[in-house]
């Protein structure tokens, strides 16, 4: 090869497969056809007006309500008298709260089994109590 | 672009404008052109599936535009311009989609050069395909329009949006370094 030009050839080495260009018109010609269709039916779908925008938004609004409801509905079919969890929590704490508060002011006799006990299964240290009887 | 062409796009451009032929006005831009463009997104994407989803997407722009369509180029280097930038996209996709540099693409098509089973191409014609992937984006652009198309400089600026002076010089570079190539391949 002395020029680039002498190697000039419309496809060089291109193919394409075989009947490619009858067919190719053809399908061209249909995009003006897929080309109005989807129009058409996007257009039929858009929403139209204040009430097409906000309609959506309330369904999937309406949705989680449904969807927390069938929740608490279902705890309560399988535990009917359980009560929600956050109801217990807090319940909880208030009792936690008013057992410290008996805790501080009870009276009740205690037996000596009873502080042993109570001293085994905590971290006081015995030495300090020994020494503040 | 030769006098049949431009007959063509006349009979074209006079019946574009009405809704009622504008139908008849497609058909006549595929009968012209489709073939023409195939090969020029061809050459620029390589893989055939790849300038087949090209060129549709090229003839869906141009159905949507051609409503528009002023006339202040020719039909001509505006369908090009559109097959250009569509090819141009395309290849930007890719390498988006692969993570990868432009430059990259192109020397990842130069390897599915020699597995694309629509490439007949002898071993020289491998070797000019892939001198000319190797070519910088808009080089390479030049360079197809110019070599294969045999598009004129003011017809390639119109396409490009570049002057004819860049346009001419590009080209001269291009052609230098691929002839270089090609001599050192045969060598």
């Amino acid at each position: 090869m002395k020029n680039l030009e002498d190697y000039k050839t419309m496809k060089s080495g291109f193919t394409t497969p075989d009947g490619y260009f009858d067919t190719l018109k053809g399908r061209l010609l249909t995009v003006p056809e897929r080309e109005d269709m989807p129009k058409e039916s996007v257009q039929a779908q858009a929403p139209h007006g204040f009430w097409g925008i906000v309609r959506p938004q309330l369904n999937l609004a309406a949705s989680f309500l449904v969807m927390i409801a069938l929740g608490f509905g279902l705890v309560y079919l399988v535990h009917p008298t359980q009560k929600p969890a956050i109801q217990v929590q807090a319940q909880q704490q208030v009792s936690e709260d008013q057992s410290a508060e008996v805790s501080m002011t009870a009276e009740a006799p205690l037996s000596n089994e009873g502080i042993i006990q109570y001293l085994s299964d905590t971290d006081i240290d015995y030495y300090y109590l020994a020494n503040n009887q | 672009m030769s006098a049949s062409i431009k007959q063509e796009d006349h009979a074209i451009l006079e019946i574009i404008k009405e809704d009622a032929t504008r139908h008849r006005a497609f058909r006549m831009i595929v009968d012209t052109y489709s073939e023409r463009l195939y090969w020029h997104i061809r050459r620029m994407v390589v893989v055939h599936a790849d300038a087949d989803d090209v060129l549709q997407n090229t003839f869906l722009k141009i159905w949507e535009a051609l409503a528009n369509f002023r006339g202040e180029s020719s039909l001509y280097t505006w369908m090009y311009r559109i097959a250009t930038n569509e090819s141009i996209n395309f290849l930007n996709g890719k390498k988006k989609r692969n993570f990868v540099f432009l430059d990259q693409v192109e020397h990842r098509l130069s390897n599915s050069l020699e597995s694309d089973p629509y490439f007949n191409g002898n071993a020289l014609e491998i070797k000019l395909q892939q001198a000319i992937l190797g070519l910088p984006p808009k080089q390479r652009t030049i360079f197809l329009l110019r070599y294969y198309d045999e598009m004129k400089y003011e017809d390639m600026s119109e396409v490009l949006g570049t002057s004819v002076g860049a346009l001419k010089a590009s080209y001269h570079h291009a052609y230098i370094k691929i002839q270089k190539q090609m001599l050192n391949h045969l060598e």
